[in-house]
């Protein structure tokens, strides 16, 4: 199932299993809120498609954008309120097939920021039980207002959700975040462009094994007035290996089964390549430290 | 027939039984979820209880033992 760790894990684990629908598609470019009722319907139906080929499913991911596109200009009349009604057909549907959902919409913000990239995470009772404000927004196209936290949330199954979006897994210091803040699997909705296609790759699964974390990394696809989105969506393994992806260009849904469980534990056993540990503990071996290690975080970038 | 095709059915049924352990009875199956009810279609509900109770099979050692049986039921008299 994955290699695991250089020391054996001892004992019973004991795990849920945690089935995810991933939906790669391409939306309409929206300018206005007609659009992004379309693109809502296409989800909805996404939904219903997944509950045929995948019965009794827990968690249903669609692609940054999934809601409104990528509209060069025209976006900011397609921003949606996270009380309106698009979000709340996704939480009638979320109720109705008793399903988890995550969806990326753009929000006009009560707060009165300018616009904001968001997750959100609809639980199976029809409620928003987590908001994401992306960080990282992809400056200086994404004229979005950054948001400074990366919550944590209970999910099915055993799991714990972090979100991050697209141009946020191209920091290494988000997906550490994610982890660090308690995340079991790691959420990445993204609307990536090519050529960046290997980076795409790489970024995702380098964040599973930095941070040994499942990634659920969802990717729209098609041709806006600027850019080729290519789709490759993706299920990593907390060792970085790929559980399956979806192909360049196509809609596509696919499905894997995770066990968070099996990450709780080798949190709890890994011995080696426990990074969570070690990267606050350096040197911990050594007989300098008492066995605890180098304790301060020397890294000048993160002062 | 027109219209919109219902196709959640077996999800429906999937999500009632989640605590079913195999290998299970009939009788355990209709004890335990037999008064959940599933949507089946657009216009159609029915509890597990009546979903299950003509399934001719009493025990079932797995979920695929199980689930072959019911769609067959579920398909008794079609043609």
């Amino acid at each position: 199932m994955n290699i695991g760790n250089s020391y054996a894990l001892h004992g019973k684990i004991e795990t849920e299993a945690l089935s995810v629908v991933m939906a790669q598609y391409e939306p309409i470019s929206a300018t206005s809120l007609d659009d992004v009722d379309k693109n809502v319907e296409t989800v909805l139906g996404h939904m219903d498609r997944a509950s045929c080929g995948y019965p009794g499913y827990d968690l249903f991911v669609t692609p940054e954008g999934g809601l409104q596109g990528y509209s060069h200009g025209g976006w900011i009349n397609a921003l949606v309120d996270i009380d309106g009604p698009q979000i709340q057909k996704l939480k009638d549907k979320c109720r109705e097939l008793s399903v988890w959902g995550v969806f990326a919409p753009w929000v006009r913000p009560k707060s009165g920021n300018f616009a904001e990239n968001m997750a959100i995470i609809i639980n199976d009772e029809g409620e928003i039980v987590h908001r994401y404000v992306k960080m990282n927004p992809f400056i200086p196209s994404e004229p979005t207002h950054p948001g400074n936290q990366c919550p944590v949330t209970p999910g099915p199954k055993g799991s714990r959700l972090a979100t991050i979006i697209c141009s946020d897994g191209d920091y290494p210091e988000m997906w550490r975040e994610a982890a660090f803040n308690g995340a079991n699997i790691i959420l990445r909705p993204a609307h990536y462009m090519a050529p960046w296609e290997q980076a795409w790759q790489i970024t995702n699964k380098a964040g599973a094994y930095f941070n040994q974390c499942y990634v659920i990394a969802c990717n729209g696809v098609g041709l806006t007035q600027s850019y080729s989105y290519f789709g490759n969506s993706m299920i990593v393994n907390p060792d970085g290996t790929t559980i399956c992806e979806a192909p360049l260009g196509l809609t596509w849904l696919t499905k894997a089964d995770l066990y968070p469980g099996i990450i709780d534990q080798m949190r709890k056993q890994a011995v080696h390549s426990n990074p969570l540990y070690t990267f606050q503990h350096r040197g911990a071996s050594c007989p300098d430290f008492g066995g605890v290690g180098d304790t301060e975080l020397p890294y000048r970038a993160y002062r | 027939m027109s219209g919109k095709i219902y196709v959640s059915e077996m999800h429906n049924v999937h999500k009632a039984l989640e605590d079913v352990d195999y290998p299970c009875t009939k009788a355990e199956i209709i004890r335990k979820d037999g008064a959940k009810v599933v949507r089946l279609d657009w216009n159609l509900t029915k509890t597990i209880g009546e979903l299950v109770k003509p399934i001719k099979l009493e025990k079932f050692c797995c979920a695929a033992a199980f689930y072959n049986a019911l769609v067959a039921s579920m398909n008794e008299g079609k043609m």
